[in-house]
């Protein structure tokens, strides 16, 4: 555990970061996408200040005993009506992966930026994964403010508490 | 005057107050250690962004991210500070020749967090195997002396003694790390995975 979060990128991460990630409750979730949007630059301003407290949480998190060591960015898509049924949850697929990749990078790019390059925000596992509609929070979603609360994103962040600072030397 | 250079060619720290408080935290223990000096001088600690020429009085310690050991290289064998579980490395070689006996020491902490207290504390212990050139019967001592130490770990009276008696004794440095630690950086900014290797 400690060797897969310790900026070494084993094969099987990526499939192991998701999977801790499946069952619990998100740190920061952003919904509210317009239809087929991908970026956060398409989001209301409070919106993307979600992201950016994601952010600050995983540097601060730094000065503590419990550094964040892996975040995890889930992205989800309403149902693509207006696409014809058998492109339909390929499309969706691809539309969550958009989102959650953009989320990421803008995200660990926001931790590059307010730790000055530091060491950790260049080595920060991460897994920006697209699940589709398979999980929207509203089932059979009729409206439009129902369908973008399926259209979201969310982070999941791992702390790993350390132990008391000691000497190598034994 | 008397130097204690400290290093991170891997900019584990980051933020420019860090680097600030860590180096004002460490000044504040190593002023102690100089109250002490006989003959009397001061300690000048310093992050120094460069390769530094230190004199056999000097001290050097790097601050390493924890996949990567720089003093592992001065050691001649591979560690890995991950697997290790510690915070902190100091590797002590003595050689004699012609009857004369010389000892060198390379010193590093881990940042694994970026406590400022927690890093001067560390990277004072080290200092102290470094001058001192103890290995593991440092750690009967007491204050910074201990194997484990925290934010709020002191330099005792004893402390202060031990290392101003030794501070002139010489102990070559290892400044070869700056070089092996900017190539590393150089490759993982290159976005190579095993940069660490």
């Amino acid at each position: 555990m400690l060797v897969l979060l310790a900026g070494r990128r084993l094969a099987y991460a990526d499939q192991f970061l998701t999977q801790m990630a499946q069952g619990q409750t998100p740190d920061t979730v952003i919904d509210g996408y317009p239809e087929y949007a991908t970026g956060l630059d398409q989001l209301e301003q409070l919106q993307r200040q979600a992201l950016l407290l994601a952010a600050q949480t995983i540097v601060r998190s730094y000065e503590t005993q419990c550094p964040i060591k892996a975040v995890v960015v889930i992205g989800h898509a309403d149902k693509a009506l207006r696409k014809p049924v058998q492109e339909r949850a390929a499309f969706e697929l691809e539309i969550s992966q958009l989102r959650a990749t953009s989320a990421r990078n803008t995200l660990l790019s926001e931790v590059r930026r307010l730790a000055y390059d530091a060491h950790f925000s260049k080595v920060l596992p991460s897994v920006a994964k697209g699940v589709g509609n398979q999980r929207p929070v509203i089932h059979n979603a009729a409206t439009e403010a129902q369908m973008k609360k399926n259209r979201r994103i969310e982070v999941f962040l791992f702390q790993m508490p350390l132990p008391a600072p000691r000497c190598c030397i034994r | 005057m008397l130097f204690v250079f400290l290093l991170d060619p891997l900019v584990t720290i980051g933020s420019p107050a860090k680097y600030v408080e860590i180096n004002r935290t460490l000044q504040g223990h190593f002023d102690s250690v100089a109250a002490l000096l006989n003959p009397p001088d001061r300690i000048l600690v310093a992050f120094i962004p460069a390769t530094p020429t230190p004199t056999t009085s000097d001290i050097l310690i790097y601050f390493a991210p924890i996949e990567f050991s720089i003093v592992s290289s001065f050691a001649g064998k591979a560690r890995d500070p991950l697997l290790d579980d510690g915070d902190g490395f100091t590797s002590i070689r003595t050689a004699t020749a012609a009857g004369v006996t010389t000892t060198s020491a390379a010193s590093e902490v881990y940042t694994k967090t970026a406590d400022s207290g927690i890093l001067a504390a560390l990277a004072f212990h080290e200092a102290m195997h470094n001058k001192l050139a103890l290995g593991n019967a440092l750690h009967n001592g007491n204050g910074m002396a201990q194997a484990v130490v925290t934010a709020k770990t002191v330099v005792t009276p004893e402390n202060a003694q031990q290392m101003a008696a030794a501070f002139r004794r010489p102990v070559t440095q290892f400044p070869a790390g700056v070089a092996l630690g900017v190539s590393r950086r150089l490759r993982r900014d290159a976005g190579d995975p095993l940069w660490y290797l």
